[in-house]
């Protein structure tokens, strides 16, 4: 289960922190409500996501779930559009944190999906 | 003074309990709880509308609050008195209706500070882009008093309606509106309409309409201790003719032609409830100015500038970047801090977890937050029953998090 220590972790060293230079797909999102920025970058090879990174002014529990899931997204872009919400939520282990926070938790999720869907669109 | 005892929901929730979000929505005390039950198992009838003794007695109720609002705001009359939801649609009536009007046009200039809430800005917004007028917007000093005098003349004359908070919402300036207004008034070449938003004072100090000379006050009950969905609209008299209601139906039509194809309004303040008002909510509002009534001014004032002095002392050894006035005379009890280094929703959540009730983002500021450059506070806002103990425990979850995150 992910405690507030593995929170800390991940805010104080992002995994898959920055930019990806010229990428196949680039979207920024900004939670009004909030106040949370994020954007996301990545590369596809074959169909897969071959890189991908993310920056932006948020809280620790967006940059949890952004840094967590970032290393579990190298996967082919059809199944990451196939993937609910719940599945999203358990791969980044954050049931916990769902009351009042869903938003924050699901913000990399949410951007990554019209990321993508701009992507399967465009091609 | 203990006011505390008079909420039941202190008494109620699973401890620690350090409510500090009356900014959003304050509590209820058992005599606003009561007076809506009793309403509701005594007299619940139609009002205006029906002779037999429950709707007469609703009725009666209803009204009286009308005349307890205008004691209550010092207006001149409860003609002056309007119900409406909240704050918001009490300015969305009196922008919207200087906008049906045509009373605004190219050249003039509405005045609105840096310090509104959306309430105050997103309706002269819209209506600005129909009808292409100019929002001269008041910025802030280091104290975040409005530089209200840096206008330059050219825009000054042409000033038409003057719209601000009376105390702000993200830092608690207390805005001086009485001098601001009177000084709009002696440099501007039009006859202007002097707008207050009153969300976060009324529940905090005396409010005297004819003092300020203001031609609108609005505000929600809701942070005054009273329900929710309704609120006040003050008119003066002399602007009901330039009026024009948001909502037509029942209830604001004095007669219909008989072949059908006009009407004639009603009276102010009629000719803004159309339809069934929220009879609960006013009846909950003037047990509310009861209640506040109840005690003299002074000593709520000398209540909360207590706790105002003793907060700012205590956040002042913290961290954190404060954003409001340094001096206890100029603030109301509103406190809106960040972290460099932590994101607002994280202190509020970590705050949350000791059960201090705080909020965090943009509090509707927008203004406030495109000025700054930043995207929220995190924001602790007094009403009167809290209490030193409330604001330690503030203190204590921000060390702690201090801490944790390694400020």
């Amino acid at each position: 289960m992910t405690t507030r220590e593995d929170i800390l972790f991940h805010w104080e060293y992002p995994q898959n922190w920055g930019t990806v230079v010229n990428p196949d797909f680039n979207r920024y999102a900004h939670n009004e409500s909030c106040g949370d920025e994020l954007c996301i970058s990545g590369s596809i090879t074959d169909g897969s996501i071959s890189n991908i990174k993310y920056f932006g002014n948020h809280c620790s529990i967006t940059r949890y779930c952004a840094s967590v899931f970032s290393q579990k997204a190298f996967m082919p872009i059809g199944k990451l559009l196939a993937m609910t919400p719940e599945r999203y939520i358990e791969l980044v282990d954050m049931q916990g944190f769902l009351q009042g926070r869903e938003k924050c938790v699901m913000l990399f999720y949410n951007t990554l999906q019209k990321a993508l869907a701009e992507i399967t669109i465009t091609k | 003074m203990d006011f505390r005892k008079d909420f039941p929901i202190f008494e109620l929730q699973p401890q620690p309990f350090h409510y500090l979000d009356s900014g959003a929505t304050s509590q209820k005390p058992k005599q606003v709880i009561n007076a809506v039950t009793h309403f509701y198992s005594l007299y619940n009838a139609p009002t205006h509308r029906s002779g037999y003794a429950i709707a007469q007695r609703a009725t009666e109720a209803y009204e009286g609050v009308r005349k307890k609002v205008a004691t209550f705001l010092n207006a001149q009359s409860e003609k002056e008195i309007i119900f409406t939801k909240n704050t918001n649609e009490g300015i969305n009536v009196v922008a919207q209706a200087l906008g049906i009007k045509v009373w605004l046009k190219q050249g003039d200039v509405v005045v609105l500070s840096k310090l509104e809430h959306n309430a105050n800005t997103i309706p002269w917004l819209r209506l600005q882009k129909a009808l292409g007028f100019t929002i001269y917007w008041i910025g802030f000093d280091e104290n975040y008093e409005l530089l209200y005098k840096l206008i330059p003349e050219a825009i000054a004359e042409n000033v038409k309606v003057v719209s601000l908070a009376h105390v702000s919402n993200v830092t608690g300036t207390i805005t001086p509106v009485k001098d601001i207004f009177s000084f709009f008034r002696s440099k501007s070449k039009n006859q202007i309409v002097c707008i207050v938003d009153g969300a976060q004072a009324v529940a905090h100090m005396p409010v005297d309409v004819q003092a300020i000379d203001c031609d609108a006050y609005a505000f929600s009950a809701h942070k005054m201790y009273a329900p929710s969905g309704v609120g006040v609209l003050y008119l003066r008299e002399n602007m009901h003719p330039l009026t024009r209601p948001l909502l037509y139906g029942s209830h604001m039509v004095e007669g219909i032609s008989q072949d059908l194809t006009d009407f004639e309004m009603a009276d102010v303040p009629d000719r803004f409830e159309a339809g069934t008002g929220n009879l609960e909510g006013v009846i909950g509002l003037g047990a509310a100015i009861d209640y506040l009534r109840s005690f003299d001014w002074q000593a709520i004032q000398h209540h909360e500038t207590e706790l105002i002095i003793y907060t700012l002392d205590k956040l002042k050894a913290l961290k954190l970047r404060l954003y409001g006035s340094p001096y206890s005379f100029k603030r109301g009890a509103v406190f809106s801090f960040d972290y460099l280094k932590v994101h607002t929703h994280d202190v509020a959540h970590f705050l949350a977890e000791r059960g201090i009730c705080v909020r965090a983002g943009h509090h509707c500021a927008s203004a406030f937050m495109r000025t700054k450059n930043i995207p929220g506070t995190v924001r602790a806002t007094l009403g009167l029953y809290n209490t030193k103990a409330d604001v330690d425990a503030l203190i204590k979850g921000l060390k702690e998090l201090e801490k944790a995150y390694k400020v």
